[in-house]
């Protein structure tokens, strides 16, 4: 049960406070889901993240940054943000709940059933970090949000405090498996690639599987940067070849393999397809 | 700490803890309409408030966040008595059906109407993604945004809300306000939460965390010296009373195999202890202190395990019966273990509980071995069905107190005549020592027709003389409650090359879980409720019902049909794609019109022998007809991507209206002394317009508005018994009763009138606006002055109706559903692109209400065809006890063009002409869509919930 409720007025407040209040203390920014019937985290003091004022999008010379406790909605409403990213908010399919949940929240929580975390991982997303360093001094870094989801530990008591996403030439769209607009998703996956020249380069996939986690699916990626699939179903028979699946309410690990394989086929294709066209979304 | 923020555009100060949330800072402001349907999941929408202009669930937010924030909650939208344009609208637009979280809509499409004036349909159902509606469904919604849009541009309304009937009638057939609309949609106290003192009792249950075993020892002593504790009850100090839990006619269908706490769990969720104390934190607390031993036994889940050779035996006491006991009885109950408790037959149900049988039924008309010689094809094929949880927004609940040192119970119910009984019988009293208060009830679907909290906390009440108020947490209505039984149904078919069917067999078994509440009733409605749909001269049946550990069953909407009609149908569809007929054809050439008798109904009676019928009004015919014009059947439909595959399919679909030879209503009604009308019904209208009808029937009599009529219903001290509201019963026996008792009523006003004019009955008739007037001599008699001089000394007292309604006349509705589906051959992902339900009703008497339950039913049965799963662990721990996981469908699943018909038929027996409108609605989905996916892709998914794996199974795709 929440003992300690404990405003702050900056990030290193924030983190210092986080800091003093010492195991069970929590950031709270949405509160979707620190108070969210069912939620792992039983926080004793929540440190709010409201008076920070890290809401908020902007865009300079084609980088657009989005301020952490955004919420969904807002990005939503932003012209701003890119229409892959605005496909994957609108994987949460509750208007209201779009209106509480933030970015940076759905990052930070890395759920195996991640509403954003693949699209992100797949537009090579950048995250700003707040954080306070052994000889106790403020920093910001900025990471590459991959190692953010490979380094988990590394950043355990960072604070989010900005997404930054490269606009121009990048093709990335995802897809998503659930069984209603607000169940669980077994898998939800995005590819993104440069599609500035002939053949798709830097490419990112990223998956998030019920059970699982979220994955990045390096080889396929390599496989596709090397030239090394004829065809786009050669790419996906790779998929899911050393994932660990597991069965669940969302569905069998056959089925969770099978819906991988399918979904490289078919966003590979669709990349492809944006090479030929000769444009980026 | 100290929160300042803006409620309703008052400042507020409020001291909140770190842990509270805004709900219980609203409450605490007394804005009870914020209400919670789903524990904090963020789900439903109940605490949908306005937080600085954007809609948020209020659970979710710590109430410390509210700081400097301005705050709307629904109670902030009607002015005094004056409703909104919003609220106004969603009322004649059918939608507040029992209405739990209709506050929370109102408040989320009035925000929406202030921002976009022009909101179009995709806004609507924008902001609507976040609200759980499992009532009327989302289409009407639609409508009364339309509504209210034209209301605030021209002041008045163009569009057309439902279509009306029989001309001839003013009220009856017409588009009218639900008479309780007001209350629901504005949020006033309503509900029974809305009724518990805060002084009450808190009382909090400890549950089996096992699917299967016995309490070897319960201490309660450290529990019970706890700060607050009132009370703690077990098994050790409960009534040695074995009762049952389905609010069914007296003597029940059911065996009495359930007692307050058992020495037994049956399930993971089974009641272990009762614990109440001054607090809800200091139950709970209390409860973590109870010491439970457990000897775990191996459990059984399936049908398939209960049915084998050397099963654990779920039910293994000694058998009882209050009549017809059969031979052997005494060498049967030998050597039962006294931990197991008994099961009390009041009559033979044919269980062997020894080999979890808790009930068997068998059935036949003509002959199907020679009926299946006769064919030229013959199929055999298996379907199963789920376990779906009813999932009423309001969940159950009950406040318990003393009155007048008698027990007097504030519940949500669909029976209160029968919980009243059952818990007198629990409490070991006469019925005249309880009053049983039917609030509003939030949603029921059936598992309201079950007593199952009242018992406890009446009996609690009833030994402590303390308030008590208990709450199922959500978790606790999924693993405690009733659901849809889970059945596997075998079809077998026999029929000629042209279509004809010359025989069908169907072999029901039903899995009843851990208690045998609906055991032999519901299974049965799988046939009854749809082998009387075919004309077939050889039908023979065999139902058997089996115990095992998995969450309890019981009555859900459309009870047994739903499950009987995927089988059947589908199967029916299986026939016609061997016999390469078509499927419409098919159904055209096997169904039942008026005037067919209906000699399967012998076999079909609950528990002793029915009666046949021959077919009454029946819009089946043109239900088919105008479904196929509307779906333009026959005609493949292509998608421009060729990854989804386009497939139609359809059901035909009858119910029932209520039980006749079973089913009692009664009603009075009184004529105040001012000429205006109380209605006292027994019946219980759980939000679907039962009281609305009610009135109308009054009204529709007496010729006066309806405003000069009121009703009271399903108080057990102030209206007369009823059997309740299932079994559709609702329309037909206590609307029948209440236009009984207006007629009786008008009988007396004529004959008084005649006295007061001096004037003969026959020259007297009513007219509006609610007078006696001669058509002989011209004169005129208001009801006012005639009621004065009834009851003004020397009168001769107070007019009042009495009606009594009971029939072996059956109104069966009938119809059709239509399914337009469209499937991805690759990923196996459904879309129900195009759902027509096409109902005959008779007259539908509140033709709004019947449109929007026919969507909700619908809708809920799309649920229960494609999404929702309540999936158990390998221990029998459900692992989808919420909205979530469990995957009912919002508005995102409801089909794109989604149109509910009624079919115009008039009935002879029913009030008016009417027959059942609701349950009927969920029979149709699951055939419809199984159908449209075997015409889209070519293969048969015979189990719920149809899936996208199922269908990548199925086709071969994943092995």
């Amino acid at each position: 049960m929440i003992g300690e409720f404990i405003r702050t007025a900056s990030p290193q407040e924030s983190l210092g406070a986080l800091h003093d209040g010492g195991e069970g203390t929590h950031f709270i920014g949405g509160g979707t889901e620190i108070l969210r019937l069912g939620s792992l985290i039983n926080p004793q003091k929540v440190v709010s993240l409201k008076g920070l004022n890290l809401s908020g999008i902007e865009e300079e010379k084609g980088i657009v940054s989005i301020g952490a406790t955004t919420t969904f909605q807002e990005a939503l409403e932003s012209e701003l943000v890119p229409r892959y990213l605005k496909e994957a908010l609108l994987y949460c399919g509750s208007y209201t709940r779009r209106n509480m949940g933030t970015i940076g929240g759905n990052i930070a929580l890395r759920r195996d059933d991640s509403y954003l975390a693949p699209t992100l991982i797949a537009a090579k997303a950048r995250l700003i970090l707040g954080d306070i360093a052994s000889d106790g001094k403020y920093g910001e870094e900025n990471i590459p949000i991959r190692e953010y989801h490979s380094f988990e530990e590394h950043f355990e008591g960072s604070l989010i405090l900005k997404i930054v996403l490269n606009k121009p030439k990048r093709f990335v769209a995802s897809l998503r498996y659930a069984r209603t607009m607000q169940s669980p998703a077994a898998v939800t996956i995005a590819l993104g690639a440069d599609i500035s020249s002939d053949a798709p380069h830097d490419v990112r996939i990223a998956a998030a599987i019920k059970g699982s986690g979220v994955v990045r699916l390096i080889e396929v990626e390599n496989g596709i940067m090397e030239g090394r699939y004829p065809t786009v179903e050669d790419a996906a028979a790779q998929a899911a070849q050393d994932l660990v699946l597991v069965d669940d309410i969302t569905g069998s690990a056959a089925y969770k393999k099978y819906i991988l394989t399918a979904s490289v086929a078919e966003l590979y294709k669709q990349c492809l397809d944006a090479i030929s066209k000769g444009g980026a979304q | 700490m100290i929160v300042r923020c803006i409620v309703n555009g008052k400042n507020v100060e409020v001291n909140v803890a770190p842990h509270e949330t805004l709900r219980k800072m609203l409450l605490s402001l007394g804005h009870f309409a914020v209400r919670d349907s789903d524990d904090g999941e963020g789900f439903a929408g109940s605490d949908t408030v306005i937080f600085n202009d954007r809609p948020l669930y209020s659970n979710l937010l710590l109430a410390a966040e509210a700081e400097g924030a301005t705050i709307r909650t629904p109670d902030s939208l009607a002015t005094g008595r004056e409703l909104n344009v919003v609220q106004e609208a969603m009322i004649d637009a059918g939608v507040v059906q029992s209405a739990y979280n209709a506050p929370a809509a109102a408040l989320l499409l009035t925000w929406l109407l202030e921002k976009k004036p022009n909101a179009s349909r995709s806004d609507v159902a924008e902001v609507l993604s976040g609200i759980f509606i499992r009532d009327a469904g989302y289409e009407h919604y639609y409508l009364a945004v339309e509504l209210a849009k034209e209301k605030l541009r021209s002041g008045k309304y163009s569009s057309t809300i439902a279509p009306e009937f029989r001309d001839h009638l003013k009220y009856v057939g017409k588009v009218k306000p639900k008479v309780d609309g007001r209350q629901l949609v504005a949020g006033w106290r309503s509900y029974v939460e809305d009724r518990v003192d805060p002084n009450a009792c808190s009382m909090v249950l400890l549950r089996s965390p096992y699917a299967h075993a016995y309490i070897t020892k319960i201490d309660t002593s450290e529990a019970e010296k706890m700060d607050g504790v009132v009370t703690i009850i077990t098994a050790a100090n409960c009534p040695d009373v074995f009762y049952m839990s389905a609010g069914q006619g007296n003597p029940e269908p059911s065996p009495y195999d359930r007692r307050l706490f058992n020495w037994k769990m049956r399930h993971v969720g089974d009641r272990v202890a009762a614990i109440v104390a001054e607090t809800e934190e200091q139950a709970i607390a209390a409860r973590e202190k109870i010491v439970v031993e457990y000897e775990v036994l191996k459990p059984i889940f399936t049908v398939e395990e209960a049915m084998a050779e050397g099963a654990p035996i779920v039910q293994n006491g000694a058998a009882e019966y209050l009549s017809g006991e059969p031979e052997g009885l005494a060498e049967y109950n030998k050597g039962v273990d006294p931990r197991e408790g008994k099961i009390i037959y009041p009559f033979p149900l044919h269980g062997d509980n020894r080999r979890n049988i808790a009930s068997r039924a068998t059935g036949a008309i003509g002959d199907i071995e020679k009926g299946f010689a006769e064919a030229d094809e013959v199929i055999e094929r298996t379907y199963q069905t789920s376990q779906i949880q009813c999932t009423p927004l309001e969940v159950h609940l009950c406040y318990t107190k003393i009155d007048n040192d008698r027990l007097v119970i504030h519940a949500s119910t669909q029976v209160p005549f029968h919980t009243r009984r059952i818990v007198a019988r629990v409490c070991g009293i006469a019925e005249n020592k309880i009053r049983v208060i039917k609030e509003k009830v939030g949603g029921g679907y059936g598992s309201k027709q079950d007593i199952l909290v009242e018992d406890v906390a009446g009996y609690a009440t009833w030994i402590t003389r303390r308030p008590i108020y208990y709450r199922n947490t959500r978790e606790e209505e999924f693993i405690a409650n009733s659901t849809r039984h889970p059945m596997r149904i075998t079809v077998k078919m026999g029929a000629k090359k042209g279509g004809q069917l010359t025989s069908v067999y169907m072999d029901v078994r039903a899995n009843t879980g851990p208690y045998g509440n609906h055991c032999l009733t519901v299974p049965m409605n799988a046939c009854s409720k749809t082998l009387p749909l075919l004309n077939c001269p050889n039908i023979a049946f065999d139902v058997t019902t089996y115990y095992t550990n998995i969450p309890p069953t019981g009555a859900y909407q459309g009870y047994g049909a739903p499950k009987g009609s995927f089988a059947l149908m589908t199967c029916l569809a299986e026939m016609a794609s061997v016999l390469k007929v078509d499927p419409l054809e098919m159904a055209k050439i096997n169904h039942v019109e008026r005037g067919f008798m209906l000699e399967i109904l012998k076999s079909l009676g609950e528990g002793r022998e029915g009666t046949p019928v021959p077919v009454g009004s029946c819009g089946l015919r043109k239900a088919l007809d105008l479904g196929a014009k509307m779906i333009d059947w026959g005609k493949k439909e292509v998608c421009e991507d060729p990854n989804w595959k386009v497939g139609k399919g359809f059901a035909m679909i009858q119910q029932g209206s209520g039980l006749p030879g079973l089913d009692h209503s009664m009603c009075d009604v009184v004529m105040n002394t001012d000429g205006t009308f109380m209605v006292h019904s027994g019946g219980a209208d759980i939000g679907t317009g039962l009281d609305t009808i009610s009135v109308k029937c009054v009204s529709e009599v007496m010729c006066v508005e309806m405003d000069k009529v009121s009703i009271l219903s399903g108080d057990t001290d102030n209206t007369m018994f009823d059997t309740g509201a299932y079994a559709s019963s609702g329309t037909y026996f206590s609307g029948g009763a209440t236009l009984k008792a207006a007629l009786n009523l008008k009988e007396k006003v004529l004959a008084e009138a005649a006295l007061q004019m001096e004037e003969a009955v026959e020259d007297l008739s009513l007219q509006a606006p609610g007078e006696v007037v001669s058509k002989k001599s011209g004169k005129v008699l208001p009801y006012g002055e005639l009621i004065h001089q009834a009851v003004s000394g020397l009168g001769r007292g107070q007019l009042v109706g009495y009606g009594s309604f009971a029939t072996e006349d059956a109104a069966i509705p009938y119809g059709a559903h239509f399914a337009q589906v469209a499937v991805n051959v690759k990923t196996g992902a459904i879309r129900v692109d195009k759902f027509y339900a096409l109902q005959d009703a008779g007259t539908p008497i509140n033709p709004e209400l019947a449109l929007t339950q026919m969507y909700g039913a619908a809708q809920k049965s799309l649920g229960h065809t494609l999404y929702e799963d309540m999936a158990l662990d390998e221990e029998g721990r459900c692992i989808a006890a919420n909205f979530t996981n469990y995957g009912v469908p919002m508005i995102s699943e409801a089909p794109a063009d989604f149109k509910a018909v009624l079919i115009d038929e008039n009935d002879e027996f029913g009030p008016f002409g009417a027959k059942s409108i609701s349950e009927i609605a969920t029979n149709g989905a699951a055939p419809a869509v199984a159908n449209a996916i075997y015409d889209a892709v070519g293969v048969w998914i015979r189990s719920w919930p149809i899936t996208p794996e199922k269908i990548l199974r199925e086709m071969g795709k994943i092995t």
